[in-house]
């Protein structure tokens, strides 16, 4: 399906949401990582958590995601990344990317964020460079795709936060996980 | 040289996110601070901690967007900011401010559909509990920033209503300086 086929499904998607402030959540989540910091003692630990906090956030949020966005199964990976970036990053948190830089095999690509509500009001200290402030969001898609039996790989390479131009998350496909049945009789 | 972020305009624009994610975020913080405490009353003054820090942007925000750079010093004014203008921009309603019964250092914010405890149920061990305390904290630093030292926490309330339902009541209590200071420029 095409791309502007996807803009109109998560606008009318995210039109039928319940609301909030992004500013809340900003707020919130603002705090919540200055939390992380005071509790542990490693940066990259508070990476760990956030997007361990991301996951759980996931693979509830997919179930939400499947019964209202009127979206049907995807063809392919492309198809999967197109769907993330323009209907499900709208759907909840109201902004879209940009899908780019495909390899050879269709199997990585780099979603640019057009805009991040929860990088609002936020500046980074030099001594925090090691933090993926946004991180929370790689896992919710890594939760996400779990739940629909794709296991994949997903962080920011580039963040506005960061100095860089544009805010970029590394996606990547692994594998397509098997559903196991175990028969206990055996 | 890089701007920085206080080079930039405040956005005018409201923002919107779908309150599902926000809704699950704010599960993970509560998840996150039961699992960080030895006892669960413990979980309040977690949250509560979480949610000063908020109060404290709130009024630098909404002072310098939404007022024109004043601030309230008078205490109904400061309080009637708090339940209205604050709790509008968070919550996207007011909360209902009322006065405490015994003591003149006591008001109340009641909210009967408070969206931060909508999709919480809490279990019967820890009814105790009142998630709203992230609420009570944000009250708390709104206030404490503005100078008006206060403690605040949320409470569960059952209303007699049919069917009965619970909201949500943030007590504020403020120091006694307050309300002396509030007699002396009533006098004034």
């Amino acid at each position: 399906m095409s791309r502007q086929h996807y803009l109109k499904a998560g606008e009318v998607a995210f039109s039928k949401m319940d609301k909030v402030s992004a500013e809340l959540l900003a707020l919130t989540y603002g705090s919540l990582v200055t939390q992380l910091l005071k509790d542990k003692e490693e940066i990259e630990s508070v990476n760990v958590q956030l997007e361990k906090m991301g996951y759980n956030i996931g693979i509830r949020l997919v179930d939400e995601f499947l019964a209202k966005s009127g979206i049907g199964p995807c063809q392919d990976f492309r198809d999967t990344a197109e769907v993330i970036a323009k209907v499900a990053l709208k759907m909840f948190l109201n902004v879209t990317a940009d899908v780019t830089g495909w390899n050879s095999d269709l199997t990585a690509c780099t979603l640019v964020l057009h805009d991040n509500p929860l990088n609002e009001f936020v500046e980074l200290p030099a001594s925090m460079a090691g933090l993926k402030y946004g991180e929370l969001i790689c896992g919710v898609i890594r939760g996400g795709l779990e739940q629909v039996h794709m296991r994949v790989s997903c962080t920011f390479v580039k963040d506005v936060l960061k100095g860089d131009d544009t805010s970029e998350i590394a996606l990547e496909f692994k594998e397509i996980l098997k559903e196991e049945f175990v028969d206990e009789d055996e | 040289m890089k701007t920085s972020i206080l080079d930039r305009q405040f956005s005018k624009s409201k923002g919107e996110v779908s309150l599902s994610l926000y809704a699950f975020l704010f599960s993970e913080m509560v998840q996150y601070c039961l699992n960080n405490v030895e006892q669960s009353q413990q979980l309040e003054d977690k949250l509560h901690e979480v949610g000063v820090r908020v109060g404290y942007r709130v009024l630098d925000l909404l002072c310098y967007r939404d007022k024109a750079n004043r601030r309230e010093v008078r205490l109904l004014s400061m309080l009637s900011f708090v339940s209205q203008t604050c709790w509008r921009a968070l919550f996207g309603h007011a909360g209902d401010l009322l006065k405490g019964q015994d003591s003149e250092l006591e008001y109340m914010i009641n909210d009967k559909s408070l969206l931060l405890t909508k999709f919480i149920s809490v279990p019967r061990d820890f009814s105790h509990i009142n998630c709203g305390a992230y609420a009570a904290g944000i009250v708390e630093g709104i206030l404490q920033s503005a100078e008006f030292p206060c403690e605040a926490s949320a409470h569960t309330v059952e209303e007699s209503t049919n069917p009965p339902t619970r909201s949500t009541t943030v007590l504020i209590r403020f120091a006694s300086e307050v309300v002396e200071r509030e007699k002396r420029l009533q006098n004034s």
